[in-house]
């Protein structure tokens, strides 16, 4: 799990780096896409949601799809 | 299906505390909301509309997510070493991950003392505004966070046959991990999102 959370840090930052190639839109995209998987891995296995009951595992879940998807729209496509 | 207990005999079905949960509910939604808030308030797609190094910034923020990271493994480890009744790890452990803390919170001193002695504060527009007021908030969660890692590792440090409650250990625990989880929505936004 850390070495996951290890390289999708190193993803994150190439989202932010791949000048040129892709948009603002896209990599920002990207890079909040990867957040949400970090955070994931952090409910579900660090936080033990995995085996939670379901109201705090799919509370959990909702919460951070919601402020993603919420996040994307603000971060460019919303112009 | 039958809910799963926690590992090691523990009869609870979810670490913590009923009432922590609500607490951590509650901040949560406070900092998603400041974070819609951000990139409602700021524009986007504008390269360089940050005063400071934007590379060096970045790097200090990737290094900053890297520390938090490894640190909340390191709780993670603690907890479950508890639990088996491996407690002699848990000082350690929590030490690891409160020198880890260390190193973000001093990484967080030279960022905010770089920007004050260039004249940036609070004042200095609608980035910085959010930007001082999130990471700071977050700050005060990693300090306190500290301080409640550092109790555990001296009780249990200096009374190696000492009880473990667990639900606690597990919900300063829970604590760590969201103070973790948080900073890395806010190195994607603040230190990565154009």
């Amino acid at each position: 799990m850390l070495l996951l959370l290890v390289i999708a840090t190193a993803l994150t930052w190439m989202a932010g780096h791949g000048e040129g190639a892709i948009s603002y839109r896209l990599a920002n995209t990207l890079i909040l896409t990867v957040a949400w998987y970090k955070a994931r891995i952090i409910m579900r296995d660090f936080m033990e949601l995995r085996s939670s009951p379901a109201v705090l595992r799919i509370g959990g879940e909702i919460w951070l799809a919601a402020l993603t998807i919420s996040l994307i729209t603000l971060s460019g496509w919303s112009n | 299906m039958a809910r799963q207990k926690l590992p090691g005999g523990n009869t609870a079905e979810y670490p913590g505390e009923p009432a922590l949960w609500l607490f951590i509910a509650a901040d949560v939604l406070l900092f998603s909301f400041l974070f819609l808030a951000f990139l409602w308030d700021t524009p986007r797609g504008q390269v360089g509309n940050i005063e400071t190094d934007e590379l060096k910034r970045q790097l200090l923020g990737l290094l900053n997510t890297l520390l938090l990271v490894v640190s909340s493994w390191c709780v993670a480890s603690a907890i479950n070493a508890a639990r088996f009744g491996r407690t002699h790890l848990v000082p350690p452990l929590f030490s690891g991950a409160i020198l880890l803390g260390a190193g973000f919170v001093s990484i967080k001193i030279l960022e905010y003392s770089e920007k004050v002695s260039a004249g940036v504060g609070l004042n200095s527009g609608d980035f910085f505004m959010y930007y001082f007021a999130v990471t700071g908030l977050h700050l005060f969660h990693v300090i306190i966070g500290m301080v409640l890692l550092s109790g555990f590792a001296l009780h249990h440090g200096r009374n190696p046959n000492a009880a473990v409650n667990i639900p606690l250990l597990e919900g300063v625990g829970v604590f760590w991990h969201v103070v973790d989880l948080l900073w890395i929505f806010i190195f994607a936004i603040f230190y990565m999102v154009i």
